[in-house]
């Protein structure tokens, strides 16, 4: 179980190339072993699917921006959590939005946790520290 | 809209400034018109009282009264201006004026005239009967009610209408009663002429119209409801209405003055043609009497038989003869009713006499001689005899015939009395008439001699006797050969109407002629029907304009006033309209903005996401490979990074602020206060503050997220511009009053000057040095955009060095969405 979980991968969906980058950083500070999946854009995030039910390992946590071109990231999330294999995964928006109405939105879709990404750099990986230690390590996943 | 209906500014519209202008002119003119009477009586020339002769004069009292009361009226409006002392004193002289008017009235209804109504002048005499120089008691009664007015028209004022109300209706009663006394004078026939009562003058009935149109002035503005006094001062239908009435007026008045003068001209022809036709009936019928008696008497002396008996008598002596010619003579005398018979021989010596003394000596002079000479019958003319008695006698010279010698035999006298037939029949009248009369006369000398007795003076028949020169006398006239219908005065002094006529055949004249007052007496009484029918048709005249009037003002004011209602109800729809309009482009605008201040946010923060990263991955992957000064520039790299992204944040927050929609909440301050202060707990842990909160238990109706912040804010301030002080303490409180809730953060820490109070609430303005407290210098002004959307206020205290003082204030119920 626990060598399944080091593999099971975190799945980000960014758009911004520096975000990315800085956010494998961060998380290589943290010597994640898991894999981390990028998705560049909606699309590419929703064509997981069909990858998952083909029996891809599910990821441990899917890391959510808002901000996605082609398809929106609320788009997104609500097709995953209306999909029957997906809907399960733990969905962690990451955003630099703070707007009422996308939390409200995001976890009336069934958005997990919603979290603002910081400017600062010390605080984004205490971020990814806190990302890592619950949802990567405490946290029991679906199945 | 509603702005239509609002009353315009009475004193400055036309109508308004032509009524005072009015009052003070007629009270003026008719103060003008009693002073010119009484200059009138001190010149000694009343015909500056009287405004024409045979009318009564204007009496001084009368002159004075008006002279006070037309200047009261004038300046009425000065007088209670002036003060306390002024309006006294007019009061006090108007009450002792009505009063003497009152007096005055009651002693002449009573007969009884003071002569202190002359004022010391020398007044006597008498029109129509009535003494001159003595007040009306009509005239008294117009002064009572115009003193009435002025007292009750001082009191006026738009708050009081009642006096109002019985000044103008004061005022209103004596131009009326003046008005009528007017007419009757313009129609001729001047009231209470010849009655008991003394006749208001002329120029007096002039002066109380005037008077009384300016008394009705005074009190008129204020007796009329203000709104219709506006009504009637905006509009120009009043003039309108006011012109109508005076024309109808003036027709109605014309209308009757002209059918009054045609009926009174041909009244008085047909009294004319009246009395020509009794003249010249009379007359004639005298005329035809007389030669009826002279033929009479020419037959005696045409009588053969009468004659040669006579001559018998006389020339010859027969005696027998004289018994038939005397009993002759007595048989004559009872045929043709003559009074006296005398027969007189050539001589003149009385040779029988019956029935009275008619005495040679008695007939005018040289008449006996005449008549002989002439050998005609004459007649003598009236005369009296010794006896006193009233004679017409006959002359009738008997002579032989011219064959004989034609010789004077004797002489018979035939004296008649007038009474018998002459008298009788010039006294008698068609009709019954108080003062008809028919007079003959006859000139004597230089005078005119009245023949009959009159009816007015029994025994003035061969009496009376009038100068030529009085040619004002209708006999006189007559005399002096006028023919016809003339006016006059009889020799009473009384005005007349006469026809003249010549009794032809004889040195008589006839004159036919009745009182002025009896022809009038008829056309009086209509006049006083006139009088009163006019008055109503005016009157009524004047109500039908005014309701007339009163009901285009109400339809006036309905339509303007439904038409404003309409204008308010398209107005308010066009508002709605609007509103709805406006409101969309503000949704549109505002969700505009969101989505503007939402990608901003993200778009700008992103990059500072990156610059920050990078730095600091720079700083700690690099470390060994940079010197101080290397890692000196990271740092200020990522400083300026922070400052950016917290000047972003502020930003988008003061535009949330700006936009968002507030809620009102129940907020209960002391657990606000704790929340704020737990958001702040690591800042205040760092700085060592030591805060306390003295925050009674008040619940405040506001919306949560500004309060909140708006106090986070001013914490967080506190906090950071704590400066040197040690420790840093800050007091948070609060207190409700006058329905506010006032809430308040003190700190002692470096404070500012008061002079920039209000800078320091605009955006981006900050009084310190960046480097010295870091900060956006937005804070405050969301502070004062929160409190401001909210209905409250925020304010500070402070003195430099000395610490800070910011307070908020919440009304009572905050704005609700």
């Amino acid at each position: 179980m626990t060598e399944e979980l080091l593999n099971r991968p975190v799945l980000l969906v960014e758009d911004n190339p520096v975000d990315v980058d800085l956010t494998l950083r961060a998380f290589a500070r943290r010597k994640l072993t898991n894999p981390v999946l990028v998705a560049r854009d909606g699309e590419e995030a929703l064509a997981w699917l069909p990858r998952w039910e083909a029996g891809q390992p599910l990821p441990l946590v899917i890391l959510l921006d808002l901000k996605l071109p082609r398809i929106d990231g609320l788009e997104v999330l609500a097709r995953w959590k209306s999909h029957p294999i997906s809907k399960s995964i733990p969905v962690v928006v990451l955003t630099s939005s703070k707007e009422d109405r996308d939390v409200t939105e995001a976890y009336r879709l069934g958005a997990n946790s919603y979290i603002v990404k910081p400017v600062d750099f010390s605080k984004f990986l205490e971020v990814a520290n806190q990302i890592d230690l619950y949802w990567c390590i405490l946290n029991q996943p679906p199945g | 809209m509603a702005s239509d209906m609002q009353q315009p500014d009475t004193r400055t519209t036309p109508g308004a400034r032509l009524l005072p202008a009015l009052r003070r002119l007629c009270g003026l003119l008719a103060a003008a018109i009693g002073l010119t009477a009484l200059l009138g009586w001190f010149a000694d020339f009343p015909l500056l009282a009287t405004f024409g002769s045979g009318k009564i004069p204007m009496a001084p009292s009368t002159a004075l009264f008006f002279l006070l009361f037309g200047l009261a009226a004038s300046f009425l409006d000065r007088i209670a201006a002036t003060g306390r002392l002024a309006r006294l004193l007019f009061v006090a002289g108007a009450a002792a004026a009505t009063l003497t008017a009152l007096l005055l009235m009651v002693l002449s209804a009573r007969g009884i005239h003071p002569s202190a109504e002359y004022l010391g002048l020398p007044i006597s005499g008498m029109v129509n009967g009535s003494p001159i120089g003595h007040m009306s008691p009509l005239t008294a009664f117009c002064f009572v009610l115009a003193g009435s007015a002025l007292l009750t028209g001082l009191q006026a004022g738009p708050r009081h209408r009642w006096p109002a109300a019985a000044a103008f209706c004061c005022g209103g009663l004596v131009s009326l009663i003046s008005f009528a006394l007017l007419l009757a004078y313009l129609l001729g026939a001047p009231l209470l002429y010849g009655s008991g009562i003394i006749p208001p003058a002329l120029s007096t009935s002039l002066a109380f119209l005037l008077l009384g149109i300016s008394l009705q002035i005074v009190a008129g503005p204020s007796a009329w409801p203000h709104d219709r006094l506006a009504s009637l001062a905006d509009t120009r239908t009043p003039y309108v209405f006011a012109l109508i009435f005076i024309l109808l007026g003036a027709g109605i008045i014309t209308a009757s003055f002209l059918s009054f003068r045609k009926h009174e001209k041909e009244y008085r022809l047909g009294v004319e043609q009246q009395l020509s036709a009794i003249a010249e009936l009379k007359a004639m019928r005298i005329a035809d009497w007389l030669s009826g008696q002279q033929r009479q008497a020419e037959e005696l002396a045409a009588n053969p038989g009468f004659v040669l008996r006579l001559q018998r008598w006389l020339e010859q002596g027969t005696e027998s003869e004289r018994e038939i010619v005397l009993s002759r003579l007595t048989a004559l005398l009872s045929i043709h009713g003559y009074e006296e018979a005398t027969l007189l021989d050539s001589g003149d010596r009385v040779l029988f006499n019956q029935g009275g003394q008619t005495l040679p000596e008695e007939l005018p002079h040289g008449m006996l001689a005449r008549a002989r000479a002439d050998g005609r019958v004459m007649r003598c003319d009236l005369h009296r005899d010794s006896a006193g008695k009233v004679r017409l006698t006959w002359v009738i010279p008997i002579t032989t015939p011219p064959a004989e010698g034609g010789r004077l035999l004797a002489t018979v006298l035939f004296a008649s009395d007038p009474e018998q037939f002459l008298f009788p029949f010039v006294r008698s009248w068609p009709t019954p008439s108080r003062t008809a009369e028919t007079l003959l006369v006859r000139r004597e000398g230089n005078q005119a001699l009245f023949l009959n007795p009159l009816r007015f003076q029994e025994d003035a028949a061969l009496r009376l006797r009038i100068p030529l020169r009085e040619t004002t006398i209708p006999a006189v006239q007559a005399v002096l050969g006028k023919e016809g219908v003339v006016e006059g005065l009889d020799y009473r002094g009384k005005a007349v109407v006469a026809a003249l006529r010549p009794v032809p055949g004889s040195s008589w004249f006839l004159v036919a002629r009745m009182d002025m007052a009896e022809i009038y007496a008829p056309l009086r009484e209509r006049l006083w029907l006139m009088v009163v029918l006019l008055l109503a048709l005016l009157l009524g005249a004047g109500a039908a304009v005014l309701v007339l009037w009163h009901r285009l003002e109400h339809a006036h004011r309905l339509a303007l006033f439904s038409a404003a209602a309409e204008k308010d109800r398209l107005y308010a729809l066009e508002l709605e309209k609007r509103v709805a309009e406006r409101t969309s482009q503000l949704a549109a605008a505002n969700r505009e903005l969101e989505a503007f201040s939402y990608s901003v946010s993200h778009d700008l923060k992103a990059p500072l996401r990156g610059i920050d990263g990078y730095s600091r991955l720079l700083a700690e992957e690099y470390h060994d490979r940079l010197d101080n000064e290397g890692r000196g520039f990271l740092d200020n790299i990522r400083s300026g990074v922070g400052q950016m992204h917290e000047l972003i944040e502020d930003l988008l927050a003061y535009s949330r602020m700006e936009r968002r929609a507030l809620h009102s909440d129940s907020l209960d301050l002391p657990s606000l206060v704790r929340t704020v202060l737990a958001e702040c707990r690591a800042e205040i842990t760092r700085t060592g503050a030591v805060v306390r909160t003295a925050v009674p238990a008040i619940t405040v109706h506001a919306d949560r997220e500004g309060l909140t912040m708006a106090l986070r804010n001013l914490l967080e301030n506190a906090l950071k511009f704590s400066g040197n002080s040690r420790p840093v303490a800050i007091d948070i409180g609060a207190r409700s009053e006058n329905g506010t809730t006032v809430l308040w953060v003190r700190d002692n820490g470096i404070g500012f000057d008061l002079k920039f109070h209000d800078r320091i609430f605009e955006i981006f303005s900050r009084l310190e040095r960046a480097e010295d407290f870091p900060g956006t210098g937005v804070g405050l002004a969301l502070v004062r955009k929160a409190m401001q959307r909210m209905g409250g206020r925020v304010w500070a205290e402070s003195e430099p060095g000395r610490g800070a003082a910011f307070f908020l204030e919440l009304p009572e119920n905050a704005i609700t969405p």
